[in-house]
């Protein structure tokens, strides 16, 4: 049996592991706000129709980046 | 009835049928910068006229291609400058990703499936580390669905009755906005290729240019037969 709970033992665990894990999503937290720049800047740039359209959008890449800084402060508080 | 384009003669005719759409094999239109003929006036207004005349087509979130859209601007746009046609890659273009994403929905539900079978478990793990794993994976997946449709709608082009513009974004950091002078356009031609674009009606539509850039590629639109057929008549009005 392959036991890949190493990665996430509270107490003795493999730490380069778990640090690991957490730059991966402070990355992923990094790229969302890239994401959400991006969709700002394009937005400003032109202008289409139906106007909810770019809001959905930048809306979306919001969510995310909420999602992405949530999910980080969960795992730092699982581990 | 006088013909509105000017053709090279040196390159093949465009392969349309009557209604504007193509037949398959790449075509070649040129001419440029000549005046349209003095001596027949019918030949100028035809092609102030045939813009005049388009069908004003609605847009929506999914649209690909529209006629005279409105409401659709940009940034240095100038006060008298109309956006004539507005585009952007096929619908179907992006089924690959929309496929991915759905299979990748399930992968959690077929791992959970067949890990048991190669004694792979992650039963070991506290659930909330579980659910860390799931949320996690699902925001890659999320991200992946909405950064590929993000390419798809922010690569866009526009034609107005000066400019052809480009919008390319990709790999996220990158954006590229191009510019060109209807005036620098100096041969057009299309190109479809493949069961998928004949089935669908897409293809690639490149514009030989004068300019800086000397070739602009508008890749995998619909209809690319009358996008060609719309840019040549703008170009022409544009001559008398």
């Amino acid at each position: 049996m392959i036991d890949l709970s190493f990665f996430f033992q509270s107490n003795g665990g493999n730490l380069i592991l778990k640090v690991s894990f957490l730059i991966l999503e402070v990355l992923f937290i990094a790229f969302s706000i890239i994401v959400v720049n991006q969709v700002g800047s394009l937005n400003k740039l032109f202008f289409i129709q139906p106007a909810y359209s770019s809001r959905v959008i930048q809306i979306l890449g919001i969510l995310q980046l909420v999602f992405a800084i949530f999910l980080f402060l969960v795992t730092l508080a699982i581990l | 009835m006088p013909d509105i384009f000017q053709f090279n003669s040196n390159k093949p005719i465009p392969a349309t049928n009557q209604s504007g759409q193509n037949t398959g094999a790449s075509t070649t239109a040129s001419n440029p910068t000549q005046p349209s003929d003095p001596i027949n006036p019918v030949a100028k207004t035809t092609a102030a006229q045939s813009i005049a005349n388009l069908p004003q087509t609605a847009m929506n979130l999914f649209s690909t291609l529209s006629v005279k859209p409105r409401g659709v601007n940009f940034a240095n746009q100038d006060p008298n400058e109309d956006v004539i046609l507005f585009f952007r890659a096929d619908f179907i273009t992006n089924a690959f990703w929309i496929f991915a994403t759905i299979f990748l929905l399930f992968v959690p539900i077929i791992f959970a499936i067949l890990a048991p079978m190669v004694n792979l478990s992650l039963s070991m793990l506290n659930p909330q580390a579980n659910l860390v794993i799931l949320y996690f994976y699902y925001l890659l997946v999320f991200s992946y669905a909405f950064i590929s449709f993000m390419y798809w709608f922010y690569n866009v082009g526009m034609v107005t009755n000066k400019h052809i513009i480009g919008v390319q974004f990709s790999d996220v950091t990158y954006k590229n906005i191009s510019t060109t002078p209807l005036q620098e356009v100096a041969d057009i031609d299309f190109t479809q290729q493949g069961f998928s674009q004949t089935f669908f009606d897409y293809g690639t539509v490149s514009i030989q240019t004068e300019g800086i850039n000397p070739k602009i590629d508008l890749v995998k639109i619909p209809q690319p037969g009358k996008v060609t057929d719309i840019i040549l008549q703008i170009r022409e009005a544009l001559n008398e």
